[in-house]
């Protein structure tokens, strides 16, 4: 697919995105949709995706295992599902990494609130001690 | 002079003699089937909008009846006068229209209530219009306030629905094409 073809794609996906946000304002539940939830959304989409790769590959596996089809169309579909699982894997690191960042942008100091909670489990408080 | 309007009857002759030409093939097929496919003494025949029956007389003679559909036209249940009279047909035909068109005018209802959250702006100005008038005429069929804002909300929480679904199949979408092509979709 031509560069200028994915382009085009890419911006009616992106036009589909919009229209349904604004439906979302328009219902009051925009605040509901937030980039996070948006990656996580195509996270598990992705999941998903793979998961349907995965089985496909066994399916096609055993196809050619078990049963006499053809075997060089057989392999090229498992050539192609491979290179899918491979990207798929890829992507998948890809939003865990942009996902860990968003939620570390949200929470920026969240070091010192380790620490402090690191500090509120060595405070030990003994009720009912001795004088 | 006046003018006498002509009505030209050829068409319906034509339909009537096809009708009467497909009952006679029928009836000597059904003396060539068994008995037991026999039971039912009605059937419905179909041309074109007409709903015709056709109706077996014990002594094996054929009659053909129109059947009236089962229409109710919102137009006339607007005013007092033809309300009565849907209630003196509903009484004497035994058919429920107030039920029937209450039913219709709920769904619609729930449609247009879905499609006042529409992103496109004409689209759900027009929506609002028609969820106006068909409370209305929700309101004359005796249609609680209450029950009309419950419909509004199950619109609402279905547009939620689809709108949350839109997204999920966007999404996915987008990640498949990522995967095919090898685009960057980020």
């Amino acid at each position: 697919m031509s560069r200028k073809k994915i382009k085009a794609q890419l911006r009616v996906f992106k036009e589909l995105e919009n229209q349904l946000m604004t439906q979302a304002d328009r219902l009051g539940v925009r605040e509901h949709y937030t980039p996070i939830h948006m990656l996580e959304l195509e996270h598990d989409a992705l999941q998903q995706h793979t998961l349907a790769f995965y089985a496909e590959r066994a399916n096609l596996e055993y196809e050619m295992q078990m049963l006499g089809t053809d075997k060089k169309e057989t392999l090229i579909k498992l050539e192609r599902l491979h290179v899918y699982i491979k990207r798929a894997e890829r992507m998948k690191m890809q939003y865990e990494k942009r996902i860990q960042m968003m939620l570390e942008k949200l929470m920026p100091e969240k070091e010192n609130a380790l620490k402090a909670a690191k500090k509120i489990k060595k405070i030990s408080v003994s009720i009912g001690g001795r004088n | 002079m006046s003018m006498q309007p002509q009505i030209n009857t050829g068409f319906a002759q034509e339909k009537l003699y096809a009708m009467a030409h497909k009952a006679q093939q029928q009836q000597a097929n059904q003396e060539v089937a068994p008995k037991e496919q026999q039971v039912e003494q009605t059937k419905n025949e179909q041309l074109t909008s007409l709903v015709w029956e056709t109706v077996d007389g014990k002594d094996g003679a054929k009659s053909f009846d129109l059947r009236g559909k089962d229409v109710v036209y919102l137009t006339s249940i607007s005013s007092a006068l033809a309300e009565d009279e849907v209630d003196a047909v509903s009484n004497r035909k035994k058919l429920k229209f107030r039920d029937r068109a209450e039913k219709i005018l709920k769904d619609k209802m729930v449609k247009l209530a879905m499609d006042c959250f529409s992103h496109n702006f004409f689209v759900a100005e027009l929506s609002k219009m028609g969820v106006g008038i068909i409370s209305g005429q929700l309101s004359m069929l005796g249609v609680s306030p209450a029950e009309i804002k419950e419909l509004m909300s199950q619109a609402k929480r279905e547009k939620m629905a689809a709108v949350n679904t839109g997204l999920k199949q966007v999404a996915s979408e987008k990640v498949l094409f990522g995967l095919v092509t090898g685009a960057r979709i980020a």
